[in-house]
């Protein structure tokens, strides 16, 4: 089943990350369009350069994001987004939003009811002294039901999911 | 009648908010929590053989996973007729207790005891764990990351991985322990210990000893009389991993007890048409609406309803600190909800004395952590207890195994009626017939649900904790009157 593949995550090293830059997916394998920040990671695996990238899907938020921040010179987080009349015009699933760390609030998993948000997590990170990342970019694609236990995607937006990737790929690899 | 909504901004329309009614005279009439339900959770599992279940359960959000993975695992033993092997039962229950220990810490530190420690009235841009450090100093921070790294590294010895761990399986765990990590898990468990202590400590100096903080624990704002419940020992004390439920009435003499498979005689789920989330309620006594007493069939669930329906805990530490609250307040049930902090950090001292007890238990190393299911499956009923409340998962298949239905109640779920009541009762505190709604609305509204630390990721992905809110009023026609909002 489809969390099966979600739990491999690749091994990262701890050490040699600098210059380097983690591409974090994250949401739920079984929440519909949850999964989206998980699938876009898998198909960006063949768009980045290998030696100066590395991907991850993960469910965590908050502080316990904090171990996997560290060492890291970039850090990019793609995640599910519910739409909200900030973000401007109507609710359109599939479209790519980027966000600033004050933006945050409709993330699905960036933003938890039981975590401090992120902004907070780094300031507390670098309150302890770790190493974290200068540069933090995180995408988000609004999605239109992340609420039913499906391991499919709505089809729609699993269609959407190679040219995520491309446009992703391109912010990523040349910004 | 008119509407007050307090909203977290970014829901959709519909979800996820607090709406407080307000009669033709501007007092308060009711007040709702809404949040939105997962759905078909029963036709996703539906087709799949059951043993997968331990591990699709905890993806249902990265909040609680143990708590799923562990109440599944335990609802396949019985589906499979199975008693695990002594040692895989001691585990597991040393490596739910270091997840207890590391979730408490957090709610504690994170979301509820900003509120004390900056004070309910600080602004909100410092009520947080940033305010906390700035407070109490970098090395509590420093052990906070601590205690949920280490409580991880037990997860991951015991369950293959940090977060949703797979260890669990019918029959036991995968996986044995060596000497070597005994050793490791004992010396983890002690360092849990003496910061549970230290928590204790901390919140003695700052909230017993301030009169104000007392005052607002003790106002009748935030108390209710009703029945509470949580899993027991043989000696009706406290345990998250097994046993039998205790049901106390509001006057604390056992109401009833019963076994996982028995859960569907006592409790019956209420639906309101204004919520997607059902009200648990106990069936015997009948639900009344939202409203306390002996005579409301409306119980609470977590920390505080665990300690208040227990006749002790079953460390010694965690015993004193229990005993130390109960002479505090000079009543036992304690009836006041912020008492929920209290109670979260003696538990969080339960967990981590019951780490260093079972790491110290020899057995644990038995390489005798599996016992292969050979009974014909068919239904099953698994219980822990959760961080935020009693977790049921049950589940009926047929003989090869393969779930034909499955039903879940979830931790916060049961304390859905009582965040309802709270909320109105703290509403009613601040909202008087002709007097304008202040901005203090929203801090002691928060505070009022913040109690329960309810995690609403079972139920939604992104409900309060670090919340923006809105607060609209509005005449009977919708029009805005006034709003009060605040963002992040």
């Amino acid at each position: 089943m489809a969390s099966e593949a979600a739990t491999s995550v690749i091994e990262v090293c701890k050490s040699g990350n600098a210059g380097k830059t983690l591409v974090v997916g994250l949401g739920s394998p079984i929440l519909r369009d949850d999964a989206i920040g998980l699938h876009i990671v898998r198909a960006l695996a063949d768009r980045l350069p290998r030696g100066s990238f590395s991907i991850m899907e993960a469910g965590a938020a908050g502080l316990g994001l904090l171990p996997l921040l560290e060492g890291w010179e970039r850090v990019v987080f793609v995640d599910a987004l519910l739409w909200s009349a900030e973000l401007g015009s109507g609710p359109s699933p599939g479209r790519l939003h980027q966000l600033a760390l004050d933006q945050l609030h409709s993330t699905l998993t960036l933003h938890s009811s039981h975590e401090p948000s992120l902004g907070d997590t780094l300031a507390v990170g670098r309150e302890l002294g770790m190493a974290l990342p200068e540069h933090i970019l995180v995408f988000g694609v609004e999605v239109s039901d992340p609420f039913t236990f499906d391991d499919e995607m709505t089809p729609g937006l699993a269609a959407r999911v190679e040219s995520l990737a491309d446009q992703i790929a391109g912010q990523v690899v040349t910004s | 009648m008119n509407k007050v909504t307090i909203n977290p901004i970014t829901r959709l329309e519909g979800h996820g908010k607090i709406e407080i009614f307000l009669n033709d005279d501007g007092g308060v009439a009711n007040a709702y929590f809404q949040v939105p339900e997962l759905r078909g959770f029963e036709r996703f599992c539906e087709g799949r053989p059951v043993e997968e279940l331990p591990r699709i359960t905890p993806r249902i959000c990265g909040v609680c996973p143990d708590a799923h993975h562990m109440a599944s695992a335990k609802a396949c033993d019985a589906v499979y007729h199975v008693d695990i092997p002594r040692a895989a039962k001691k585990l597991r229950e040393l490596w739910y207790n270091a997840f207890m220990a590391g979730d408490h810490a957090t709610h504690f530190y994170v979301l509820g005891g900003p509120d004390f420690v900056m004070g309910p009235t600080a602004d909100p841009a410092e009520r947080n764990i940033l305010g906390v450090i700035q407070k109490v100093g970098l090395d509590v921070a420093k052990r906070v990351i601590r205690q949920r790294k280490e409580a991880h590294e037990v997860i991951e010895m015991l369950g293959g991985k940090p977060t949703h761990a797979v260890g669990a399986l019918p029959g036991g765990l995968s996986k044995s322990i060596n000497e070597e990590e005994r050793v490791r898990l004992l010396e983890i468990g002690q360092g849990m210990v003496e910061f549970g202590q230290f928590s204790l400590q901390l919140f003695g100096d700052v909230v017993l000893k301030n009169p104000d903080y007392m005052d607002l624990v003790m106002s009748d704002a935030f108390t209710h009389r009703t029945y509470y419940l949580g899993l027991m020992d043989d000696d009706n004390r406290v345990n998250f991993y097994d046993g039998h439920v205790r049901v106390v009435d509001p006057d604390g003499k056992e109401f009833v007890s019963f076994t996982a498979s028995e859960y569907r005689e006592v409790i019956a789920e209420h639906v309101e048409t204004w919520s997607y989330l059902k009200f648990p309620f106990l069936k015997k006594i009948g639900w009344r609406g939202l409203v306390d007493g002996p005579e409301s069939g409306i119980y609470r669930s977590a920390p505080l309803a665990r300690l208040n329906a227990a006749e002790g805990m079953a460390t010694p530490l965690a015993q004193e600190a229990y005993e130390t609250m109960y002479s505090t307040f000079g009543t036992k049930p304690v009836h006041q909800t912020l008492a929920y902090h209290w109670a979260r950090l003696i538990e969080m001292l339960y967990a981590a004395e019951r780490v260093v007890e079972l790491a110290q238990d020899p057995e644990i190393t038995s390489p005798e952590v599996h016992k292969v299911p050979t009974a014909t499956p068919d239904e099953g009923v698994g219980m822990v207890e959760a961080p935020r409340g009693l977790l049921i998962h049950h589940y009926k298949t047929d003989s090869n195994g393969i779930v034909e239905r499955a039903n879940l109640i979830v931790g916060t779920t049961n304390n859905k009626a009582g965040i309802c009541m709270s909320i109105k009762k703290a509403a009613e505190g601040m909202i008087k017939p002709g007097k304008e709604i202040s901005e203090g609305i929203l801090n002691i509204v928060e505070m009022a649900f913040r109690a329960y630390d309810p995690c609403l990721a079972c139920a939604t992905h992104a409900l309060p904790g670090h919340m923006p809110l809105i607060v609209t009023v509005r005449d009977w026609q919708g029009n805005v009157l006034q709003e009060i909002r605040r963002d992040g």
